[in-house]
């Protein structure tokens, strides 16, 4: 017999012969194909409380595996792998292991919060996304996402600052990326602009470039903010149960 | 024409300071044109964009609760935005302090020890430029003032993600009738855009998602969602795709040169803001609408429709 | 005797709070917003019922007919009541249009409910393309004799969904309830379809099916076992059209694996919501909504059909989502404390 969505099994959970001979019946082959019986013993009972305690994964009790996120996902549509609903499931049953298969691709939600808007009990899937990339960065099984960078150098200009500069933004995040400040694709895009501005604006943008925007007298603000981040970050490792003071990556 | 809207305060937010600000021109030349008035917010923050929330939600409702307080102690009762993830995040903060008791009290804590007082829900109506320029001028009045009609010009509307969802954060949308936007099926833009004479075409992907989030971070990824809107648009016959949101416009420039460059795909469709297209119609010049200042060229279809 | 007990709505409950109370010689005053009595499945012209699989405009036309022939029962239907007092035994009330306050000695509710209006799903394209219906809809196409067909152009459909839940289970549009009798009636309706269009396959889109009770035979096996209905685990988010069909994306839960299916026609199994005015009944009858916008109702095992208000009773889908069965069973049993309220009102009725 076939086996039937033989897509949701392993590649190292199928066993198949190439000599067999069982009673006297040859079943070389695909005729031998059998799957690996595997059985999951060691659940994580507080996988979904972790979850739970982390910013955007407060409701994820709530769901009931209805599917609808999954298949209004806008990452969905271009890897069928990327499925918020499994794991969530993964999530709520703590079957760590299995959700932690699928590392490196759940840090790629766009937040389009296609998921969210859809969804018939608010679990609010975009927030589980990003807990779940957040607890595995935690708990050390992924490294920071190029994504998490981002979000980072982004956050820091405007905790320091309160406002964004881009070109800045792009450099600070090309470098700790370790990519090549100048994108081929970037430069040729730039250069066209560059020819079709007036000479004055363009002298402004350079000044802009040394006279970076800034909210006024937002040291007060920087301080309430570097506090709450640091109360927010020993409540979460607590949470998790991980040493409270984080070592500075 | 009401008298709602005509005096409000204006949050450009950074993106229209830096990269964006052609449409930062454009809004405030299509203001002034139609007798609009804006006043910036004085000493405004960023609104955290998609990226703060990450860090921490509640952080970006604090960061937009102390720009909707400005517009509160500046006196105005609404305050406009043009950039979707401002507008965004501005609802999102009403939203959340109106709701949710924990974001109040964190937003209360931070205030406080920033040395302020904290916002408090239902003071400010956060409203997108769209939203302005429908209901300050509506589009019976914009049909009259048209010099330059966008006539024969196929228009691909392209509103993104944050205008619409989630869609709770919205509770003025999918009220029914021609005065609330869907969050579904947005028109406003549609209904502007076709009273400047363009002609839309139906096109199914105006609130699909460019991958915005990940422009730089999974740059595949964002190039992959912007070649499928830039496709798509091309095949329900657009010559250009008006925007109203500067992370989408410079991510469909962006990933338009990308998509050439790295996979070797080419599209010709155009990109411009609404309020672009919409000056132009009113009879400011390309220049006057900051064309140029745009990442895309689209001087050679303009001057070929007889535009700006 | 004489004063006649004021029934509000004659859908099967308040026709059988009517029938109960006259035939032991009590006179009714019985009073429909519409032009005619029956509820719902007159009205809306429902086909089938789950479970006798009488048409509805023999069973339920059965039962206005005994009322409109029975002279202890005054019918006034295009009425609403626009005033209402008094305390139990004694209740004041006016009917629109008239200048005389009324009596009642007792007062049943049985304003039933409201279609969800599929409007407020435009994900799921209702209102977009004309070949998205609704249970409703398709009620009618076969009460009518007119058959299965795809409104855009009157072809028979040889691929039908049926999506489940529209309109209820769904925090995003405030519907927290079950609407109870629509996983059943999707089954009925899977199977008459079946039946006139053998070429036409059915696939019903569900998140649990519930078919409660004796339903779950009668209904959901025999639709999977007899008629081959096929039933997919996904809730679908978003309907689509490829310009011919429309385009049913969802993801199959069970196997974990995206699955689009082109169909001729999608049907959505709109749920009951409270009555639209419900928020304009309750303040006039001085009886309050429970959290979701029904009747509440003021004891559960105690009073058959109390409301909030004493002497005020409730029956039928007033106060929440009901089958037509169970709808006739609180009409009798509120006319029956409407009678015991009637003769001994000091003492609670049972
Ligand atoms: C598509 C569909 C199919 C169904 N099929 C079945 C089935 O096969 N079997 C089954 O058991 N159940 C079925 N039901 C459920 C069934 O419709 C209800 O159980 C039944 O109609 C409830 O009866 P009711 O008398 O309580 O309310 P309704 O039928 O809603 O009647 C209420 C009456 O009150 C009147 N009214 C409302 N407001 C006022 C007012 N303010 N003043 C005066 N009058 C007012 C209305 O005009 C109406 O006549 C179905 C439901 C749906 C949506
Ligand atoms: S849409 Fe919501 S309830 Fe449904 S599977 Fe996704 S998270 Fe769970
Ligand atoms: S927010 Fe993330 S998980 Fe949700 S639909 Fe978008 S990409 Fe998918
Ligand atoms: S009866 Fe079935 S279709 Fe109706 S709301 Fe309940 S589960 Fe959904």
């Amino acid at each position: 017999m076939p086996i039937l969505s033989k897509h949701l099994i392993r590649d190292e959970n199928l066993i198949r012969n190439e000599n067999l001979v069982i009673e006297g019946v040859d079943v070389s082959g695909d005729w031998s194909t059998f799957i690996k019986t595997r059985v999951v013993q060691d659940y994580n009972d507080s996988l979904q409380e972790d979850i739970a305690a982390l910013p955007g994964g407060e409701n994820i009790h709530r769901c009931w595996q209805c599917g609808s996120c999954t298949n209004t996902c806008t990452i969905n549509a271009l890897n069928p792998d990327f499925n918020p609903r499994y794991w969530i499931y993964l999530i709520r049953i703590g079957m760590e292991e299995e959700l932690i298969r699928d590392k490196e691709i759940i840090w790629q939600c766009v937040s389009c919060n296609k998921c969210t808007s859809v969804c018939p009990r608010d679990v609010m899937p975009e927030g589980v996304m990003r807990a779940t990339a957040h607890w595995l960065e935690l708990k050390g099984y992924t490294p920071e996402s190029p994504a998490t960078i981002f979000d980072k150098v982004f956050s820091s200009q405007v905790f320091a600052k309160g406002k964004i500069e881009e070109g800045r933004l792009m450099m600070r995040f090309f470098k700790k990326t370790g990519q090549k400040l100048t994108q081929d694709w970037l430069v040729g895009l730039i250069r066209g602009l560059v020819l079709r501005l007036p000479i004055g604006l363009l002298t402004r943008m350079g000044l802009s470039a040394l006279i970076h925007p800034r909210t006024r007298d937002w040291s007060n603000h920087r301080m309430a903010i570097a506090e709450y981040i640091t109360e927010q970050k020993a409540l979460h490792r607590k949470a998790l149960g991980l040493p409270t003071t984080e070592e500075s990556r | 024409m009401s008298n709602k809207y005509r005096k409000v305060a204006y949050y450009p937010g950074c993106a229209l300071e830096g990269g964006a600000s052609s449409y930062n021109r454009s809004t405030k030349e299509v203001g002034k044109k139609l007798g609009l008035e804006l006043v910036e917010l004085e000493n405004w923050n960023c609104c955290g964009a998609m990226e703060v929330k990450n860090a921490d939600p509640k952080l970006q409702t604090f960061l937009s609760a102390r720009n909707l307080k400005i517009a509160e102690d500046m006196g105005f009762d609404t305050v406009m935005s043009p950039c979707n993830g401002c507008y965004h995040n501005l609802k999102k903060a009403e939203y959340d302090l109106a709701h949710d008791e924990a974001s109040r009290e964190t937003v209360k804590k931070l205030a406080h020890r920033a040395k302020t007082e904290p916002y408090q829900a239902g003071k400010v109506e956060t409203i997108h430029a769209l939203d302005w320029i429908r209901d300050a001028i509506g589009t019976d009045e914009l049909r009259k003032q048209v010099r330059n009609s966008l006539k024969g010009l196929k228009v691909a509307n392209y509103y993104g993600c944050m205008y619409t969802r989630p869609r709770h954060i919205f509770p003025e949308k999918d009220q029914g009738g021609a005065n609330s936007d869907s969050t579904y099926r947005p028109h406003f833009m549609d209904d502007l855009l076709a009273a400047a004479g363009a002609e839309n075409v139906e096109y199914p992907l105006k609130t699909a998602c460019c991958g915005g989030a990940h422009t730089l971070s999974d740059s595949d990824t964002s190039t992959r969602l912007v070649l499928n809107l830039l496709t798509t648009a091309e095949a329900c016959g657009a010559e250009v795709i008006a925007t109203e949101c500067p992370t989408c416009h410079q991510g469909l420039e962006m990933h338009q040169a990308r998509a050439e460059k790295v996979f070797g795909k080419k599209t010709k469709v155009k990109m411009l803001y609404f309020t672009q297209l919409l000056g132009m119609a009113l009879g400011l010049s390309a220049r006057q609408v900051g064309v140029h200042e745009n990442l895309s060229d689209s001087r050679s279809l303009l001057k070929e429709k007889g535009l700006g | 005797m004489n004063t006649p007990v004021l029934v509000v709505g004659g859908g099967p409950a308040g026709l059988s709070a009517a029938h109960s109370l006259a035939s032991t010689g009590q006179k009714v005053l019985l009073v429909d917003k519409a032009d005619r009595l029956g509820g719902a499945p007159i009205l809306s012209g429902y086909a089938k019922l789950v479970p006798s699989g009488e048409w509805a405009k023999d069973a339920i036309g059965g039962m206005v007919q005994r009322i409109e022939s029975n002279p202890l029962v005054e019918i006034q239907t295009r009425t609403t009541i626009t005033e209402f007092s008094g305390a139990p035994g004694a209740f004041k009330y006016m009917l629109a249009g008239e200048e005389q306050t009324r009596e009642a000695g007792a007062t049943i509710l049985c304003t039933g409910f409201s279609h969800f209006d599929p409007v407020n799903k435009p994900e799921l394209g209702f209102g977009i393309f004309p070949d998205v219906v609704t249970t409703t809809q398709v009620e009618q196409m076969l009460s009518s004799g007119k058959g299965v067909k795809c409104l855009s152009d009157g072809r028979v459909p040889e691929r039908v969904a049926i999506l489940l839940c529209v309109g209820s289970r769904d925090r995003q549009i405030g519907r927290e309830w079950c609407s109870k009798i629509c996983c059943t009636v999707s089954a009925n309706l899977a199977m008459e379809i079946r039946e006139a269009l053998p070429q036409c396959s059915v696939y019903i889109y569900y998140m649990d099916i519930r078919t409660f009770g004796l339903y779950e035979d009668a209904y959901y096996w025999e639709s999977q076992e007899k008629y081959r209905v096929k039933y997919i685990k996904s809730r679908i988010a978003e309907v689509t059209s490829d310009g011919k069909r429309l385009i049913v994306k969802g993801e199959d839960t069970l196997v974990k694996r995206p699955i689009t299916i082109p169909f001729d026609l999608v049907v959505q199994a709109i749920g009951m919501d409270p009555n639209v005015d419900n928020a304009r009944i309750a303040s006039i009858f001085g009886v309050e909504l429970e959290r979701h916008g029904f009747l509440q109702r003021g004891a559960t095992y105690r009073a058959m059909g109390s409301t909030t208000r004493p002497g005020l009773l409730v029956a039928g889908a007033a106060s929440g989502p009901e089958t037509i069965d169970d709808s006739i069973a609180q009409g009798q049993a509120a006319a029956m404390a409407a009678l015991t309220s009637l003769k001994a009102p000091a003492t609670e009725a049972a």
